[in-house]
Formats: C-alpha cells, sequence, structure tokens
C-alpha cells in the first residue's frame, strides 16, 4: 500500500534514529554487555565457566522457587481479582463505591511499603499474629507467617489488582446480550458463568497473569525480607553483585532474563492468536446476574473482609509512623505515640533528601519515557518503514526483564565511558538511575500511547489534511489533544513506579543520590521504625496525592 | 467552482488490481455519484481524488491543472467522511474552523464564515457544544459543514448517510442536495444505495469490479441501461434470454447475446393459466406498492404493482399468467 499519509519524510527520520539511538544505548548495549560479561573475558577468551557454576543444584532451586512462587501467585491473584471483579460488576450492596476504591489500595503502595506492612501485621511479632495468639491461646508462631506463605501472600495483596482492573475493564466492555442469550436458551447460572463468561474473559486473564507472572518472576523486596534463606534468582543475581562476583551475577541475570522473555513473548503470541472481536451493533449495557440471598450475604461479606484486610495494611503504616522510637518492643501493640518522627523529618532538612532526589529522579525519568515513547508509538503506528516490527519488540523487551537485570546490565555498560554514555561514567552519577527508571517503564507508556492512537481512527488525520493541515500542524492541533488522556495517565504511572522503585535502586544507588525506597530499607535495618514508616507513610501520600490531582485533572478536562 | 477530469486513472494493490483504467469527466458543479455495490472500488477512486490513496497510474485534473503528484494538503478537495471524522476534543465551532485557522485567515473573517454555514446547516445555536454531545444527524451536518466552509473545488462524500436511519437518511440527503445546489459545488459521492444515487445525483457513473459499466443521468440508467448489470443494479430488472422471449412472449427479435430487460412495474399479472405461467412464492406489501415474486420458466422474476390498483390480488401458492405493459425494446448485451 503506498498511503501517502504513511509515507516516511525526513523529519519522521531523524525520529526514527533518536529512538534507535535510544534503543540500542540503553536497551541492546546493556544487554550485551551482560551476555559478555557472563561469557567470562579471561585470557583464555570466552567460556561457559560461569554458565557451569549455574547448574549447581542451588540455582536450579532458585530457578525452580522463582517459578514456582510466581506461579502461585498467579493462581491466588487471579482467584482474589476476579472474584471481586465479579462481585463488584453483578451484584449490587451498600457502600459499593466506597469500597471499590478501598480494594484499589495496593496500586498506591510502593511493592517495599506493602512488604514491610506485611512484615509488621504477620512477621515474627507481628500484631495480627499476636492478636490471634491471644484470642486463641495458641503460641503466636502459629499464626506468623514467613517464607513461602509470606511472600506469596504479599505477591497476592499486590498484584491482584492487575486481574481486579483487567477482568473489570473486560466485564464493562462485555456485551450483556451474550448472558442473557445464555440464559434464555436454558442454560444455569453456573453454566453460563463457565462456558459463556469465563471465555469470553480469557484475554483479560493471559493479559492479568502475564503482568503478574513477570512482576512475581521480577519481585526482589518480598523474597529480601521474607524469602529467609529460600533461594530465588533475583536474590541470587544481588548477592552475586554484592559479592563483586560480576560474571556469575551477569550470567543469572541471563537466565532469569530468558525465562521471563519466554514467557513474555509466548502470551503475547496467544494474545495475537486469539484476538476476536466481534463487532456488534447497539451492545446492551450488561444484565445483572440475579443471586439468591444467602450466597449474597456470603459474597458480599466476603468482599468486605478483603477490603479490610487490604486497607489493615496501610493502617499498620501509619500507625507505626507514630510510634516513639523503641517503646514498642514485646506488647500487642504500640503503646505510646508521639509526632516526634514527624518533627524531626521536617525540622532537619537534609532528612528529606531521599525523598527530593526521588522526585527528581523520577521527573527525569518521565520526561526521557515520554518524549522516546510518544515518538516510538505515533511512528510504529502511523508510519511505514522497515523493522517496523522489530522496533516494537525492542521497546517491549523491558517489559520482560526484571529490575535487577537492567540494573546489573546498566552497571556494566556504564562504569566506563562509552559512545551511549558520551564518553563519561554514569555509575555512581544522578544519571543512572533515572535512565534505569526510564528504561524499566518505557513499554508501559509506549504500550499506553499505542492504545490511545489505535484508538483514534485514521480518517481523522485525513480529514485535516484534506482541510490542508500539514503533517506537524495535524499531529499537534488533532492526534496530540485526543491521545493526551493516555500519555498523561501512562506518564502518572510511569512517575509511580519510579518514585518507589526499589528493585533496581538498590544496586545503583550512591550515597548522594539515595531514593526514598533504599532509605526505608536503611532504617528498617537500624530498626528504626518509626523512620521507616515515616518515609512509608510520606510516599504513600503522594503518591495518592498524585493520582487524586489527575484524576481531578481528567475530569475537568475530559468531562465533554 | 470546478470541472474535474480523471484521467486513465488505475490503482492496483500489488497484483490486485482495485481500478481498471478509468476516463470520468465530470462537470463544473455537477452532482456525480459513484455508484456500486461494496468491494467494487468506488471508496479506493474516492480516496484517490482526495490524495488519500496513490494511483498506480493516470492523472487527476482540476479544470485542466494534474494535481496528481499534490499531497491532500495542497488539493482543495473537501471530504465528508463515513463515520464524520469529526474533532472529537474540538466544538462545533472549532471543528468548521479548523480548516480555515489552517489558511491563517483573519479571526473576524473565520467567525463569520463559521457562522454562515452553521446558518446552513441549521446548526448555529449549537456552536459552542463539543461535537461528541451531537446526535448523528447533527454530527453528520458537521462534517459536511467542516467541508464546505474551506470551498473546496471539489467535495467528496463517501457513505455519509449509511450511519443515519432511515427516516434520518431522506432528510439529510434532501439537505445535502439543497446545500450542494446553493454552494453550486462541484461534488463527488460515493454509494451503494441506487435509490439515493437516483434521486440525488445529475449523473451517476456504475461501478463494478474496478470497472465503469455506464455514465449517465438517473432516468437514463434506469430507462436505457446499457449493459445487463446496470439493469439489473439500477431497476432490479428482469433479465429474459432470446429462448424464454420467443417460447412465452412472441419475441423473436433478439440475438444470442441479448437479454431483454423488463422492469419489475413492466410486468402485468393476471389470474388464470396458461403457457406464461408462473407460481406465486412470496408477496410483500409496502404501501404505495405490492411486490410479487414469481417463479417463472425456471427464473425469479419480480412484479410490482400498485396498491391502488385493484385488478390481480393473487396469493402466495396460486398461479398468476404473466404478460408486458405495452411493447418492450430495452435489450441489454449479456457480459
Amino acid at each position: 500500500m503506498n498511503n501517502p499519509t504513511r509515507r516516511f519524510t525526513a523529519a519522521s527520520s531523524s525520529l526514527l534514529c533518536i529512538i534507535v539511538f535510544f534503543v540500542c544505548g540503553y536497551i541492546f548495549f546493556p544487554l550485551y554487555e551482560l551476555v559478555k560479561e557472563s561469557l567470562g573475558t579471561g585470557a583464555n577468551g570466552y567460556s561457559f565457566q560461569s554458565y557451569n557454576h549455574l547448574f549447581r543444584s542451588s540455582l536450579l532451586e532458585a530457578t525452580f522457587n522463582s517459578v514456582a512462587i510466581s506461579i502461585l501467585s498467579v493462581v491466588g491473584s487471579g482467584v482474589v481479582g476476579t472474584f471481586i471483579a465479579y462481585v463488584f460488576q453483578y451484584v449490587e450492596f451498600p457502600a459499593k463505591s466506597v469500597l471499590s476504591k478501598v480494594v484499589l489500595i495496593p496500586l498506591a503502595l510502593p511493592p517495599l511499603v506493602g512488604v514491610i506492612s506485611f512484615l509488621f501485621l504477620v512477621g515474627e511479632s507481628g500484631m495480627l499474629s499476636r492478636v490471634f495468639a491471644m484470642l486463641s491461646g495458641i503460641d503466636p508462631s502459629f499464626f506468623t507467617v514467613g517464607g513461602w506463605t509470606g511472600i506469596v501472600l504479599v505477591h497476592i495483596y499486590s498484584f491482584y489488582v492487575y486481574f481486579y482492573l483487567f477482568v473489570s475493564s473486560a466485564l464493562s466492555q462485555l456485551d450483556g446480550n451474550a448472558l442473557d442469550a445464555s440464559a434464555s436458551l436454558g442454560a444455569s447460572r453456573a453454566r453460563t458463568i463457565w462456558r459463556i463468561l469465563f471465555p469470553m474473559l480469557a484475554p483479560a486473564f493471559v493479559g492479568a497473569s502475564l503482568i503478574t507472572f513477570m512482576s512475581s518472576m521480577a519481585s526482589f523486596s518480598a523474597p529480601l525480607l521474607f524469602g529467609g534463606t529460600t533461594r530465588f534468582l533475583t536474590l541470587e543475581i544481588y548477592t552475586a553483585k554484592l559479592n563483586g562476583d560480576n560474571s556469575s551475577a551477569a550470567a543469572l541475570a541471563i537466565l532469569l532474563s530468558i525465562i521471563s522473555v519466554c514467557i513474555l513473548f509466548l502470551l503475547r503470541w496467544w494474545q495475537d492468536t486469539h484476538r476476536h472481536r466481534m463487532s456488534s451493533k447497539g451492545t446492551g449495557p450488561s444484565s445483572k446476574i440475579s443471586h439468591g440471598g444467602f450466597t449474597k450475604i456470603v459474597v458480599v461479606g466476603l468482599t468486605l473482609a478483603l477490603a479490610i484486610l487490604f486497607a489493615l495494611p496501610v493502617a499498620t503504616i501509619v500507625v507505626l509512623s507514630f510510634i516513639k522510637e523503641g517503646t514498642w518492643t514485646y506488647q500487642i501493640f504500640p503503646s505510646s505515640f508521639t509526632v516526634e518522627n514527624y518533627r524531626r523529618l521536617f525540622g532537619e532538612p537534609h532528612l528529606l533528601d531521599p525523598f527530593i532526589n526521588s522526585i527528581r529522579m523520577s521527573l527525569t525519568a518521565a520526561v526521557l519515557v515520554v518524549v522516546i515513547g510518544v515518538m516510538a508509538a505515533y511512528l510504529i503506528s502511523r508510519k511505514k518503514f522497515p523493522g517496523r516490527r522489530l522496533l516494537e519488540m525492542a521497546i517491549s523487551l523491558p517489559f520482560g526483564i526484571p529490575g535487577t537485570v537492567i540494573a546489573v546490565g546498566l552497571i556494566l555498560s556504564f562504569n566506563r565511558p562509552s559512545l551511549f554514555s558520551f564518553q563519561s561514567i554514569l555509575v555512581g552519577t544522578f544519571w543512572i538511575m533515572p535512565l534505569a527508571y526510564a528504561v524499566r517503564n518505557l513499554p508501559l507508556l509506549y504500550r499506553s500511547t499505542a492504545a490511545g492512537l489505535d484508538a483514534v481512527h485514521p480518517s481523522l488525520q485525513e480529514a485535516a489534511e484534506s482541510l490542508g493541515s500539514p503533517g506537524g500542524r495535524t499531529f499537534r492541533k488533532i492526534i496530540l489533544p485526543v491521545i493526551m488522556p493516555s500519555i498523561v495517565s501512562g506518564t502518572l504511572l510511569v512517575f509511580i513506579n519510579s518514585v518507589g522503585e526499589f528493585v533496581s535502586s538498590i544496586l545503583l544507588y550512591s550515597y548522594s543520590t539515595k531514593p526514598i525506597s533504599v532509605e526505608i530499607l536503611s532504617q528498617l535495618r537500624l530498626f528504626n521504625i518509626g523512620g521507616a514508616a515515616v518515609y512509608s507513610t510520606l510516599l504513600m501520600i503522594f503518591v495518592i496525592a498524585v493520582v487524586a490531582a489527575s484524576n481531578r485533572f481528567f475530569r475537568s478536562t475530559f468531562t465533554a | 467552482m470546478s470541472s474535474l477530469h480523471l484521467h486513465n486513472l488505475s490503482k492496483s494493490f500489488g497484483t490486485l488490481p482495485a481500478l481498471a483504467p478509468i476516463e470520468i469527466e465530470i462537470r463544473d458543479g455537477e452532482f456525480f455519484s459513484l455508484l456500486g455495490p461494496s468491494g467494487c472500488g468506488k471508496t479506493t477512486l474516492l480516496r484517490i481524488i482526495a490524495g488519500l490513496e496513490a494511483p498506480s497510474s493516470g492523472t487527476i485534473l482540476i479544470d485542466g491543472v494534474d494535481i496528481t503528484a499534490l499531497p491532500p494538503q495542497k488539493r482543495n478537495v473537501g471530504i465528508v467522511f463515513q463515520n464524520y471524522a469529526l474533532f472529537p476534543h474540538m466544538t462545533v465551532f472549532e471543528n468548521v474552523a479548523y480548516g480555515l485557522e489552517v489558511k491563517k485567515i483573519p479571526v473576524n473573517e473565520i467567525r463569520a464564515k463559521v457562522q454562515h454555514i452553521l446558518d446552513k446547516v441549521h446548526l448555529a445555536d449549537k456552536a459552542d457544544i463539543p461535537v461528541p454531545l451531537l446526535s448523528g444527524g447533527e454530527q453528520q451536518r458537521v462534517a459536511v459543514a467542516r467541508a464546505v466552509v474551506v470551498e473546496p473545488r471539489v467535495l467528496l462524500f463517501d457513505e455519509p448517510l449509511s450511519n443515519l436511519d432511515y427516516a434520518l437518511r431522506l432528510e439529510t440527503r434532501t439537505e445535502i442536495k439543497r446545500l450542494q445546489r446553493e454552494v453550486g459545488i462541484t461534488t463527488v459521492y460515493v454509494t451503494h444505495d441506487q435509490g439515493e444515487a437516483l434521486a440525488l445525483s445529475d449523473r451517476i457513473g456504475v461501478l463494478s469490479h474496478g470497472i465503469v459499466q455506464q455514465i449517465g443521468a438517473p432516468d437514463e440508467l434506469y430507462f436505457h441501461p446499457g449493459n445487463a448489470f446496470t439493469a439489473a443494479f439500477i431497476g432490479h430488472a428482469n433479465l429474459f434470454s432470446r429462448e424464454i422471449c420467443g417460447e412465452y412472449f412472441g419475441i423473436t427479435n433478439l440475438t444470442g447475446k441479448e437479454l431483454l430487460a423488463v422492469l419489475p412495474e413492466e410486468i402485468i399479472l393476471s389470474a388464470g393459466s396458461g403457457k406464461a405461467a408462473g407460481r406465486i412464492i412470496d408477496k410483500q406489501f409496502s404501501g404505495s406498492s405490492i411486490e410479487y415474486t414469481v417463479d417463472f420458466a425456471g427464473q425469479v422474476v419480480k412484479a410490482i404493482r400498485s396498491s391502488s390498483d385493484s385488478g390481480f390480488v393473487g396469493d402466495i401458492g396460486e398461479l398468476a399468467l404473466l404478460s408486458f405493459a405495452g411493447s418492450i425494446e430495452r435489450k441489454v448485451i449479456n457480459e
């Protein structure tokens, strides 16, 4: 097709050059350095020696554990998320709108903060464990959750939201008439759910499973704080790197990436081959599936219990931020409270530095991602050029690569001058972390922008052109405003992800660029619980404020 | 106002031919329809005129000037899309003003022009409303106003009424015709609805499989179709072979390649049996007329009679005798 609107102009070429530079320099080059490092550069040239180490039983164990915990997390999150999505879509009960916000809380909680709050709730001296012990008279250790159970619980808490959001949106777009048709053909409610509803939701399940699996494989804070002596791939990489064993760290990173990327492309392939969308006119609103009184009470009760559980970790963190240093030891609940922790934070400005560092680095990352991501999405979806599919895959690649791996790759690439660091050393500087955040989040922004562009009918651009509007003006005045909501919401997600980012930060930070997540962990390591909780609370408030502000922005701009 | 000349225009997608070399001259101020079934290439031809698609060969001339190589921005050809393609983040006014702003026309002049055209399409009171809040018919009129306000040399319509319901479709097509006549703009109108084309057009080009079957005024195409396709597509004519004409109707002046095209309203049914009898297999009452479907000599024949004509009252399953109203001389080539 030689559609003139897709013709490649000089302007497009220069945009493409910038994108290719970014992809080569900050995605491919670090991966190349990883592979090189893993093969070793000893006197006898390349070898697979570090891979031989890998096949020690301990590493097989770590691999098995990582995969197993991810599968458990997917199943658990799937059950919880789907259940809640179903209840909110089809069952009417009081206070539904408030609860529907409560169940989104885990989204606002940076993973590290979630893990810490679980530690204080159900860890060795957790409040919830002690309460149960007191009520039942059984030893608290019976109620203590650790190791596998702890990690899976934390994962479900953090990742169930993916299932909830995917399934909810699928349910709300679903053609309710199909369910009514099934019922009118005499199918029971269970049969309708099993044979009609679930198959129609399959794409949502696969999409959410994909994200949950990748996130669980890449999960670092939960194994770090709950794992004990159990081996996981992310932990092994971290340990190897701390021990200065770069080649083992690199080999492990490659192993973890290969598993993740394989799963990524497997599920993507499934999504591409199962894209069946029926175009139907006059899609009716999905009907309510009627439930008996008893079922309804059980279902609503369960949802309420879950909502309380979801709110509990946040409450815990906030409460802990007020405890007096060293007063909470053997009691079930802390007894003496003080605002000292907050006063100290705002009294000594340098204590706010980690927070400011995180915001500065996240803003830098967000700007970088928006520029590259929007340009890439526009070129890939609207222009024709050789290597288009390849570029798209390259941009999506970091989605499959755990943060630990990206961090190790960046360290190996930029601990010496190179073309892509403009001949300077980036490790130890301000720039290395924004770069890591940007690389990790590029697929996210790319996807949300591309989805926005997909929703813009090509005739919109053609209409502008036939009115005499040149390419640049059409993009600025027509395309950009229409896809702005997708860009803004994508950017916010990038920013929020980066502000609480921990996994790659812990490997990349230096004293002067310590981000808030690393500071929280340091406070915890010093048993400075109040301090850790104050930082965590601040982080949560900040995230919630950003989300709330953006909601307001959307409502006022796009109510039309 | 301009004339449009499509000279030797062809298009193929890869090795797949979409348009055979096409030769059409559209006169200044004319309302010209491209009519054909879906997939006949009419929309492709329209997109080529707008510059949204490049032809494989041939030239497009407006007032004798070759514009084939010009990008859509430089052609000054307006287009009304099937889905309207309104800019969803703008109001009615902003949508209509967009093309004028691009041309850097002074603000007060823009305001006057937009106001004037909105008056014409009866949307003056909706100027400041965001377009997503308009009804389908109103959106359609915004799309027309936006295309017309920049005074394009040629205005293109791509099945503009297909998203409207029946009553609104009739109303809107009257509006389009009125506006076109008032502005006097050269118009190319793509449709698959032969009733729409007949009602609106000065002339119609009938397209099938990328080939222009016939160009002519509506009544010319209806009463004097050039070939079997046009006869069947425009007038829903019944086509009878030389053998059937000779055996049943005593008409013997057809050659082997010719068919006799008889319009449904030219077929008269009467009670009784005889050689030229067929069985009624369907009967549809549609208010002003009644349409019969008759199984006759191994083919399906359509006959329409006015419902005020109280002659024949055959029912489904009964036999009816076929004859022609007057002498039919409409012979078409079977291709």
